[in-house]
């Protein structure tokens, strides 16, 4: 007898559990897991969105491992994403470092300030971006023109474009990536600096052994966020191009998203669209895969 | 007696009223008895007499769904004194955005009840009928003369459903700017610029340009997808053959308005037209000409306000043609079918198509609003009163544009993108060409 009411109040509690937890999964699954088996779904047909869907196998997943502008494009999401994570991650961190110094006057101040660009609406941004970054008359290449330089062709040239992409990037996530780097600083425990002091060592050793070490895992966080991120690029490239989906005339910035929604919106292929969603999930997993493995191994290696 | 009329309208009896739609004066009458008809409306209710529930009962909304500045905007608070118990509620979105989200709304059977829908978007939406109200059921097959018929036919599905009207017409000329054609040693008065080009066409064209650019070291055209797009719209057949075959390659005009962009390339702009770039552009007078249909001339006075008084506008090289031009149509899930049905009717009747071109710029589908002497007698003072009006329309009528596809708009991005690659100095003609034609084979299959 007693056991059974053990078992049964036992059962109650789990299903307690999980009704406290139904949210989260009923709303996973009606906006997450949904969309996601349907996009899968849809990447086996032909379908223009009010026509009907025909079958056609894995013929879009084939057509995917042909085409040449797949590969243009996640070279491109490749290189927007290292040109502005790379130098995006190390300037937080420094500017992280900076606001947490006690020498600092105005401190709340300047850590309002830092998040001001991620308020910022992207179109805006862009709008301004690609104003001072216009080929004709625009700010950067009348500098250049003063200094005696060669206009450079940012809306025409591949790797331009790409930087300054990157630059729109970089300038709207710094700040907020510098607030999650203030906040694991603020957790290291000051007896590490102090004994490290006394030790003699000195701001650069102790940042390297003491900072680095403590603030790993989040660091882990910011680079998978900012892979994820940096690989789903989209709405920089569409206004740079001019709210054109190609990604520049000759496709020179046209990242894996904006071709996605190309396909999507531009052609109403909803079904291959759907099958480069799939290919660019897989890639973004791998990647944090290998973010994972090497982190893992940092850490371990540290032990 | 008064209170009838508006009831009438408000609960959807047979909205065909021919004298909204076609007597201006008449309409002013009927606005005059609406508007009465409301204040006595008010007063009743005020009293808290019986006529309160009816008139909640009829209170309607409709949703309009639109992009940028259709010039309609006036004209819905106009309705809304018309028809006081009828509000419009405008859903403005940039181009692509609008038509994205009527996709998403018709496929899932929600959204705004009426809906712009563009010229190169029409060919698509029109072999989906079962989306749309079918304006044959509210009188819209007696419509049909009142348009131009080739404004009129592409929102006629093939089993007949009338999906929308017809807004306006993107017949062609050439905006530009007098002071630099002065400048630069050329005739400014329309009938002279016009007469560089009257026998010699796009050649005529281009060897002005080369002229121009030489001189001044500044760009004649203001982009090349304008000059491509303007070209092919000149022609009687663009990608798509009478049958609906592809023939984007093969189409002898198409390669033609290719090699006439090509060698217009190097005295034009490459900033895709409406970008920030081709914003600037035209407002700081580095383009000497803009390639216009009718809108064009609205977009010129938005993005150029300081440069009014500079303009003048001569005809177009190579002859007539029709860029752009839209349709209003309602869904087939709204749930006023005969108050939307009723409105779209009067918004795009002659009378409100005259306004729309007296204020906003926009040529007149409507062959009475065509006709009519205060349109074919318009003088545009941003253009130095260029008789705009004559020069828009006096080609609109003999027009015979050419049959656009479903994929027509996608064919004409990939080349527009390709001819910008030339401008910018990054391609060849030839190479360019290639690479537009293996784009295009990839979005929307083989040419015939």
């Amino acid at each position: 007898m007693a056991s059974k009411k053990v078992h049964v109040s036992r059962r109650n509690e789990s299903i307690a559990g999980y009704a406290f937890l139904s949210p989260f999964f009923l709303l996973f699954a009606a906006f997450g897991l949904a969309p996601i088996l349907f996009t899968v779904y849809v990447s086996f047909f032909n379908w223009d969105l009010l026509g009907t869907q025909e079958w056609v196998g894995l013929a879009n997943y084939q057509e995917l491992f042909a085409d040449t502008r797949f590969y243009s494009a996640l070279g491109n999401t490749i290189s927007i994403f290292l040109l502005s994570s790379v130098p995006q991650l190390i300037c937080a961190l420094l500017l992280a470092i900076v606001l947490n110094s006690k020498k600092l006057k105005l401190r709340t101040f300047w850590r309002a300030v830092i998040l001001f660009p991620f308020i910022t609406s992207t179109v805006a941004v862009a709008v301004v971006f690609g104003a001072m970054f216009a080929d004709h008359g625009g700010m950067m290449n009348w500098g250049l023109q003063l200094l005696g330089l060669q206009p450079v062709m940012w809306h025409a040239d591949g790797l331009p474009g790409q930087i300054v992409i990157a630059l729109m990037v970089n300038w709207r996530w710094t700040g907020y990536n510098t607030l999650i780097f203030l906040a694991a600083l603020q957790s290291i425990p000051a007896e590490l600096y102090e004994a490290a002091e006394v030790d003699g060592a000195s701001k650069v050793s102790q940042f390297f052994n003491i900072t680095i070490p403590q603030i790993r895992p989040t660091i882990f966080f910011t680079i998978v966020t900012s892979t994820i991120g940096g690989l789903q690029i989209f709405a920089e490239p569409f206004q740079f191009g001019g709210g054109n989906y190609s990604g520049g005339a000759s496709g020179q910035f046209r990242t894996i998203t904006l071709f996605m929604f190309d396909q999507a919106f531009g052609q109403l292929h909803l079904g291959y669209s759907s099958a480069i969603a799939i290919g660019l999930s897989i890639i973004i997993a791998v990647v944090v895969g290998i973010n994972f493995f090497i982190s893992n191994k940092l850490v371990k290696g540290d032990k | 007696m008064v209170f009838t009329i508006t009831c009438n309208h408000g609960a959807g009896a047979p909205p065909l009223n021919k004298v909204i739609s076609n007597e201006g004066k008449q309409m002013n009458k009927v606005a005059k008895v609406s508007i009465a008809a409301a204040m006595v409306l008010g007063v009743v209710a005020g009293t808290g007499a019986v006529a309160a529930p009816a008139q909640a009962a009829q209170n309607i909304t409709l949703t309009f769904g639109d992009w940028g500045d259709m010039g309609f905007k006036d004209l819905f608070a106009q309705y809304h004194k018309l028809h006081p118990n009828i509000t419009i509620v405008e859903k403005s979105s940039e181009y692509n955005a609008h038509h994205q989200g009527l996709l998403t709304a018709l496929a899932s059977g929600k959204g705004n009840d009426i809906n712009g829908i563009e010229g190169s978007w029409m060919p698509y939406f029109v072999q989906y009928p079962s989306k749309f109200l079918d304006l044959r059921k509210y009188g819209g097959s007696a419509l049909a003369k009142n348009y131009l018929s080739w404004r009129w036919n592409p929102a006629v599905a093939k089993d007949g459903t009338i999906l929308g009207l017809p807004t306006d017409v993107g017949g062609m000329a050439v905006a530009y700017r007098t002071d630099l054609f002065k400048a630069a040693g050329l005739p400014s008065d329309p009938a002279g610029v016009s007469a560089l080009w009257a026998k010699t066409g796009w050649d005529g064209y281009v060897a002005i340009a080369k002229q121009y650019t030489e001189k001044t070291g500044k760009k004649f055209a203001d982009s090349t997808q304008g000059i491509f797009s303007g070209i092919v719209a000149q022609n009687p057949t663009q990608y798509y053959d009478n049958k609906g075959n592809l023939i984007y390659a093969s189409n002898k005009l198409v390669k033609s308005a290719w090699d006439t962009t090509v060698a217009i390339a190097p005295y034009s702009g490459s900033a895709a037209v409406f970008s920030t770039e081709w914003n600037a552009a035209i407002a700081n007078g580095d383009a000497a000409s803009v390639l216009a249909p009718a809108w064009m001339l609205t977009m010129i006075k938005g993005i150029a306000p300081k440069t009014a008084g500079d303009w003048n506008v001569a005809t177009v090289p190579g002859g007539g043609g029709n860029w752009g031009g839209s349709w209003v149509t309602v869904a087939k899930s709204t749930a006023h079918p005969a108050e939307a049905a009723a409105f779209v009717e009067w918004l795009l009747a002659p009378a409100q198509q005259k306004t729309i071109f007296l204020t906003k710029g926009n040529l007149p589908s409507a062959v009475a609003a065509l006709n009519d002497p205060a349109v074919t007698g318009y003088k545009d003072a941003f253009f130095q009163d260029a008789p705009v009006g004559k020069i828009y329309g006096s080609s609109a009528a003999s027009l015979k544009p050419a049959v656009l596809g479903p994929k027509s708009a996608s064919i004409a991005t990939s080349f527009q993108n390709a001819a910008a690659t030339v401008a910018q100095g990054k391609a060849s003609g030839a190479a360019a060409w290639s690479a537009a034609i293996a784009e295009i084979q990839k979005n929307v299959g083989p040419s015939k």
